[in-house]
């Protein structure tokens, strides 16, 4: 059981029930898929039916003469600019002269069924023009391949080097190479890409879509449309699981020009294959990196290439390649450094950002090399960890000083002292049968919270309703995190009430201010501390108000309890009930919206966008794992984390949090991996796309690590990424453990375990 | 003058507007950029102060 060391609060650092477990648990949460409204029309996508081509000609006629169908629209009447993508919008709304991966949309139809929708999409007739394929992101960048854009195959390269690393490899004892891969992740929420679009009765436009970030998709729906935003409302809230593949558009623009066109109500809903052919993916990266060290173990080099496949259309690839390159040499101190990264487009999907956000896949590499380094001077893995880990006042690979409460050495005591570590011998020695073999593995990790040097802001608003209680009002959605549970906890303890006077309005832009997006692990930071700023200004408010009615100076007055009162032993007290009443007698105003600019580092790093971050999180992973060595089966049978996400606003979030990232982890680790075949994706469902299920957790063990983060609500930091980062890695050295051949490409499938033994035993012979 | 710029200090007539701050640094996508002031986005008829300090922000994402 987690606890909190806040005890002197009275809701931060509590268990409370999540405001959304219940609704969740028994079904009766509405989400937007679920939702119906009366005269409501069915859209369909058409979409590309090759991963590269030119389009010659778009018919429509058969689709528009269809019974029940209500519009068929193109690029025609894409009113605006024809493009998204948040930071880069190369990718076409709709499709007007070439397609680059199987999920371009071409024309989006609105029907009177949902049947009817999906017969109409079939009815556009296309006419391609077949290009070569791009699908090795290494063949992508040779000057000879086909050009996915113009410009070339090369979305970004960036290289960053310290010191001097050629001279550290002559000095070092152990010199490491290896090349790494990992797999295209799919998301796989329960709810795919969905949302209802219509028009409220000023004609503006409100969408109802499970976004991550309201204000962001209002942008991009009024520069693809060339709407004013404030016509666009859009509610966010509740999400169907997002974990990154909801940061960009998915349904919003097109329901919202289907919606302008047809004046109805509009439903789409993408079907689970659609969602995997047209949905985001994780970058799948290929790491060669080059590790040296000391024979004390002391860390001294790490050379590191990144190859990122970030498919079709930029998204958050540019981003997704700085944190891998912040990641890559993990929580330790290197002093010489030469990194080199690429993310090139290629016709396989699209990949953008996905919990971990590039650092599970670099994580693998560095953590397995210290493994090896580790074996080779024949130190502990912990204890060589420890020796190079960052502590308060180091700097990083990149020579700055490491802001923000650091706890990873913390956390790899923990992890020392943790039940799989102390007792691994035991556990190695009890074999189930004799061709199963046990092994435990170690891996830490650390991951910037936030958009690092990239500016960013929060606010918040709260109201103080007629009956003195509280409407706070934050647009990060709830994703499933818990957040609008930490959020009412904030404001209760700000407040000076009870946390169910306090109602949160999530994820709507007409309700609330901007808090930015619910990412980067930063819904709890950004929302917290927007909450902190407006509180005590409504406070203020509450204590003038009481002063009148008390007839007292406010100086004397505090905030206890629901109640003003006069300081010390009098009994002189008003009720916010009261207050409330009393300013809306008055007229006074009873909302106030405040907001915060995100604290950043003065300036990134040379070549890269957001690197460094302001704060950081940590964790160390422990993994018991069971390797059938006659199928090449992985079973993880215990699983240890420790992180350092600063202080604890909610235990129960927490360790949910935790979980769910280890899960999710896991099957980064073992199984999951979209393969993409000449553009064509093979794995699109859950017949062929398998994730974790309860029979496949692990035994869990989560022993935080409390810091207290200056930047950061009560000192709490970002928690919904770090937990996820270590998994793989830590999975890996467990089955190197177990039979001492290693896998160096995740996920490590039974075909690659068993592959990787054959190669042993045929090198032994 | 553009984005690259991470610090400016500017000088703006009394009374100055979000349109006059973004027609002085020569931002022309006005749309789709965000000003914001102690963390609350303006719009483009919000009025600055005197030493307001302004945040202009380009659509980003990062992790």
């Amino acid at each position: 059981m987690i606890t909190s060391a806040r005890s002197k609060l009275k809701w931060v650092g509590k268990t409370v029930n999540r405001r959304d477990g219940w609704g969740k648990v028994t079904g009766e949460t509405q989400f937007f898929s679920d939702m119906e409204l009366p005269n409501m029309l069915w859209a369909k996508v058409t979409r590309s039916k090759y991963p590269h081509a030119l389009i010659k000609k778009i018919d429509t006629s058969k689709a528009e003469a269809l019974p029940g169908v209500v519009a068929v629209l193109t690029y025609k009447d894409v009113t605006g600019q024809n493009g998204f993508g948040i930071l880069t919008p190369d990718q076409p709304v709709l499709c007007q002269d070439k397609v680059r991966y199987l999920g371009d949309a071409i024309a989006v139809i609105a029907a009177e069924t949902k049947e009817r929708a999906e017969q109409a999409a079939q009815l556009v007739e296309v006419q391609y023009e077949p290009l070569p394929l791009v699908t090795d992101p290494f063949e992508a960048m040779r000057p000879e391949a086909s050009k996915v854009h113009p410009r070339g195959n090369i979305l970004r390269h960036t290289s960053v080097s310290m010191g001097n690393v050629d001279h550290a490899f002559q000095k070092a004892t152990v010199v490491v190479e290896n090349t790494f891969r990992t797999g295209r992740q799919m998301h796989m929420y329960l709810e795919t890409e969905a949302g209802l679009g219509m028009l409220d009765d000023k004609g503006n436009i409100v969408i109802y879509s499970g976004g991550q970030s309201p204000y962001r998709d209002q942008m991009q729906i009024s520069r693809a449309l060339s709407i004013p935003p404030e016509r666009i409302r859009i509610i966010s809230t509740p999400v169907g699981g997002a974990f990154g593949g909801k940061e960009e558009n998915t349904v919003q623009i097109h329901l919202a020009m289907l919606v302008l066109k047809t004046k109805r109500p509009v439903k789409m809903v993408w079907s689970r294959e659609e969602s995997g052919v047209a949905g985001m993916k994780r970058h799948p990266m290929t790491i060669i990196m080059k590790t040296a060290a000391n024979k004390k173990g002391k860390l001294l080099a790490n050379k590191v290439k990144i190859i990122a496949d970030t498919g079709a259309y930029a998204s958050l690839g540019p981003t997704v390649l700085d944190v891998a390159i912040e990641n890559c040499c993990g929580p330790y101190r290197v002093r010489n450094v030469a990194i080199d990264a690429y993310s090139v487009y290629t016709n396989n999907g699209v990949a953008g950002a996905f919990r971990g956000f590039g650092a599970p896949q670099v994580n693998f590499a560095m953590e397995s090399n210290i493994d090896i380094i580790a074996e080779r001077l024949s130190i502990d893995p912990i204890t060589l960890r420890m020796m190079n880990v960052l502590r308060n006042g180091d700097k990083s690979p990149f020579g700055l000083k490491v802001n923000g409460s650091i706890g990873v050495d913390k956390t790899l005591v923990r992890a020392k002292k943790s039940r799989i570590w102390k007792s691994r011998r035991y556990y190695k020695s009890r074999l189930s049968k004799p061709w199963c073999k046990i092994g435990v593995g170690v891996a830490s990790a650390v991951k910037g919270f936030g958009f690092g040097a990239l500016p960013d802001f929060a606010a918040a608003s709260i109201q103080l309703t007629p009956t003195g209680k509280f409407m706070v009002g934050i647009s990060c959605p709830e994703i499933g995190q818990g957040a609008t549970t930490a959020y009412a906890q904030i404001a209760a303890e700000a407040l000076h009430c009870d946390i169910d006077e306090v109602y949160i309005t999530s994820g709507d832009s007409e309700f609330a201010p901007d808090t930015g997006t619910s990412s980067a692990s930063m819904a709890l930071v950004r929302g917290g501390n927007a909450i902190l700023a407006a509180a005590p200004k409504l406070i203020q408010t509450l204590l003038k108000a009481a002063g009148e009615m008390l007839h007292e100076n406010p100086r004397y007055l505090v905030a206890k309890q629901s109640q003003i009162k006069k300081s010390g032993k009098s009994k002189n007290s008003v009720s916010y009930h009261d207050i409330a009443k009393y300013l809306q007698k008055s007229g006074a105003e009873m909302k106030i919206v405040a907001g915060y600019n995100v604290p950043r580092s003065d300036k990134p790093v040379q070549g890269t966008l957001e690197i460094p971050h302001r704060s950081y999180m940590y964790a160390t992973a422990v993994a018991l794992v069971e390797v059938n060595t006659l199928t090449g089966t992985t079973k993880v049978l215990k699983f240890f984390l420790s992180p350092d996400c600063g202080r604890i606003i909610n235990p129960q979030s927490y360790t949910g949090q935790c979980e769910g990232a280890i899960a999710q982890g896991l099957g980064f680790a073992l199984i999951e991996d979209a393969k993409i075949e000449n553009g064509i994706v093979r794995a699109n469902n859950f017949t062929t796309y398998v994730i974790p299920t309860i029979a496949d957790m692990p035994e869990i063990e989560i022993d935080p690590v409390e810091t207290y983060e200056r930047i950061g609500p009560f000192g709490a930091k970002g928690l919904g990424e770090i937990g996820i980062i270590p998994v793989g890695a830590a999975i890996a050295n467990a089955i190197y453990d177990a039979i001492r051949t290693r896998v160096y490409t995740l996920p490590a499938t039974p075909e690659k375990v068993y592959n990787a033994l054959e190669v042993k035993m045929a090198s032994q012979n | 003058m553009a984005l690259e710029s991470r610090e400016l200090t500017l000088e703006l007539s009394k009374n100055a507007t979000v349109d006059e701050l973004l027609n002085a640094i020569q931002i022309d996508d006005k749309n789709y950029i965000y000003v914001v002031r102690e963390g609350i986005r303006l719009v483009s008829t919000s009025k600055l102060n005197d030493e307001d300090e302004i945040l202009v922000v380009p659509p980003i994402a990062g992790g």
